[in-house]
C-alpha cells in the first residue's frame, strides 16, 4: 500500500474541512422556529417569525452547496433564523401578558364597580 | 487655484483609499445595536427580569465592536450587531412579559381585597335592612318582631345575670358542666349555688317558661351506669331549682347517658365537655321537645 505525500494529506485535510456545514445552527434555528409558533406568534409577531422562516429556508437552500462561501453563509443565515424566531417568541409571550393583564384589570374595574354598587334590599 | 486642486485630488485618493479598507466609518446595524443594548439596559423591567438576555445583547455588541475596530467584512459586522440588536429586544419583551406576569400574581390579593370590602358593605347593608324591618314590624305590632325583640332582651337579662346561655330552636340553653359534680357522683357540689341561684331567679321572673334538664356523660363506663348517673345528675339539678322555688310541674328531666357528645371521648378536654348538664327554657308557654334519639 502506498502512503501519500504528507502535503497531499494536509491538502486533502484542509479541502475536508474547508466546507464544515453546520448542520447544528440549521437544528437551533428550526427549533427556535417552531418554539415561536407553538408560542402563538404567527398570531402576534406575524413579522418576525416571517423573517426567521424566511431565513431558515434560505439557510436550508445554501446548505446543499458545499463551498467555504456557503458555509458562512449558513451560519449567519442560521443564527439569525433562530435570533428572529427568538424574537418573535418573546413578542408573542410578552403580547399575551399583556392581553392577560388587560383582561385582569377589567375584571378588578368590574368588580369594583359591583363592590360600590349600592347593596339592593 | 493650483493648490486647490491638488487638494481635492488628495481628498479623492483619501476617499479612495478608504474605500479599499472596506470599512466604512458608519455601519447602520452596528449604531442600531448600540442604540438598542442601551434602551434594554435602560429598561427597569429588562433589568430587573432579563439580566441574562441583557448581558448576551451587550457580549454580542462587544463582538460586533471588535470585527469594526479589525476592520472586517462589513457583511460580519452588520451580522453580528444584528444579533445584538435581537437579543436586546427579546430582553425587553421579556421584561414586559415578567412584569405583567408580577402583576397578575398580585391581582389575586387585590381580587381578595375587593370582595372582602363588599361582603362587609353587604353585611352592614343587611344588618341596617333587618334593624329597619324590626322597627317596622314593631310598629306594625307584628307577633314575630316582638317574640324576636322579646328573646333578645331575655338573652341580655341571662347575659346580666352571667348565665352562659346559647339559643336553639328547642329553647334557650344552659350548660352546666362537669365541674359541678364530682367524678362519679350525683351531688352537685357547693360551688354550683351561683349559678342555679341566677336559673332560679330568671325562672321566678318568667313563670311561663317551661324546662326541660338533660343529663350527659362521657364515654367511661358501662351504658346503664352513665344512663343512670346522667339521670340523676339532671335531677340533682331539679331538686336545686325546686329549692329556689321553682314549681316542679314546669321541669322535666331526662338522662341521656353518653350519647350526644359535644366533644370528643378521646381525651380528657373533650370527656370533660361531654360530661354536662344541659337546662333548656322554653321559648313560650309549651314544654321543650325532647331530642330526636339517635
Amino acid at each position: 500500500m502506498r502512503s501519500l505525500s504528507l502535503p497531499a494529506l494536509l491538502l486533502l485535510a484542509a479541502g475536508c474541512a474547508s466546507t464544515p456545514i453546520p448542520k447544528d445552527k440549521l437544528a437551533v434555528a428550526e427549533q427556535a422556529v417552531q418554539r415561536a409558533e407553538a408560542a402563538g406568534a404567527a398570531e402576534h409577531a406575524s413579522g418576525d417569525l416571517a423573517l426567521a422562516r424566511e431565513k431558515l429556508a434560505q439557510a436550508n437552500a445554501a446548505a446543499d452547496e458545499e463551498t467555504s462561501k456557503a458555509a458562512t453563509e449558513v451560519t449567519r443565515l442560521a443564527e439569525q433564523s433562530a435570533a428572529d424566531a427568538r424574537l418573535a417568541e418573546a413578542r408573542a409571550e410578552s403580547a399575551k401578558a399583556q392581553k392577560a393583564v388587560t383582561e385582569m384589570e377589567d375584571g378588578l374595574r368590574a368588580l369594583r364597580e359591583e363592590a360600590s354598587r349600592p347593596v339592593q334590599r | 487655484m493650483k493648490l486647490h486642486m491638488k487638494f481635492m485630488a488628495l481628498a479623492a485618493l483619501t476617499a479612495l483609499a478608504a474605500g479599499c479598507a472596506s470599512t466604512p466609518k458608519n455601519i447602520p446595524a452596528l449604531e442600531q445595536a448600540r442604540q438598542d443594548v442601551r434602551t434594554a439596559q435602560a429598561d427597569a423591567n429588562a433589568q430587573r427580569y432579563a439580566a441574562k438576555e441583557i448581558e448576551e445583547s451587550a457580549r454580542l455588541l462587544t463582538a460586533a465592536e471588535t470585527a469594526f475596530k479589525e476592520r472586517q467584512d462589513v457583511a460580519e459586522i452588520t451580522h453580528r450587531a444584528y444579533l445584538s440588536t435581537q437579543t436586546a429586544k427579546v430582553a425587553v419583551e421579556l421584561g414586559k412579559t415578567k412584569s405583567a406576569e408580577e402583576r397578575i400574581a398580585q391581582s389575586s390579593a387585590e381580587r381578595e381585597r375587593i370582595r372582602l370590602e363588599a361582603r362587609t358593605r353587604e353585611a352592614e347593608a343587611a344588618t341596617a335592612a333587618a334593624q329597619s324591618a324590626q322597627a317596622q314590624a314593631q310598629a306594625a305590632g307584628s307577633q314575630l318582631a316582638i317574640e324576636q325583640q322579646r328573646r333578645a332582651q331575655l338573652e341580655e337579662e341571662m347575659e346580666a345575670l352571667n348565665i352562659a346561655a346559647q339559643r336553639s330552636d328547642r329553647g334557650i340553653v344552659v350548660t352546666l358542666g362537669d365541674v359541678l359534680f364530682d367524678t362519679g357522683k350525683a351531688e352537685l357540689k357547693s360551688g354550683a349555688g351561683r349559678q342555679l341561684d341566677m336559673l332560679g331567679k330568671f325562672l321566678q321572673e318568667h313563670p311561663e317558661r317551661q324546662v326541660l334538664i338533660e343529663g350527659f356523660t362521657d364515654s367511661v363506663g358501662s351504658d346503664e351506669y352513665n344512663q343512670e348517673l346522667s339521670r340523676r345528675r339532671a335531677e340533682a339539678v331539679r331538686s336545686a331549682l325546686r329549692s329556689r322555688g321553682v314549681d316542679e310541674s314546669r321541669i322535666d328531666v331526662q338522662g341521656y347517658g353518653e350519647q350526644f357528645p359535644v366533644g370528643t371521648n378521646a381525651d380528657a378536654g373533650g370527656r370533660q365537655l361531654n360530661r354536662r348538664v344541659e337546662v333548656i327554657l322554653s321559648n313560650g308557654s309549651e314544654p321543650v321537645p325532647p331530642r330526636a334519639r339517635l
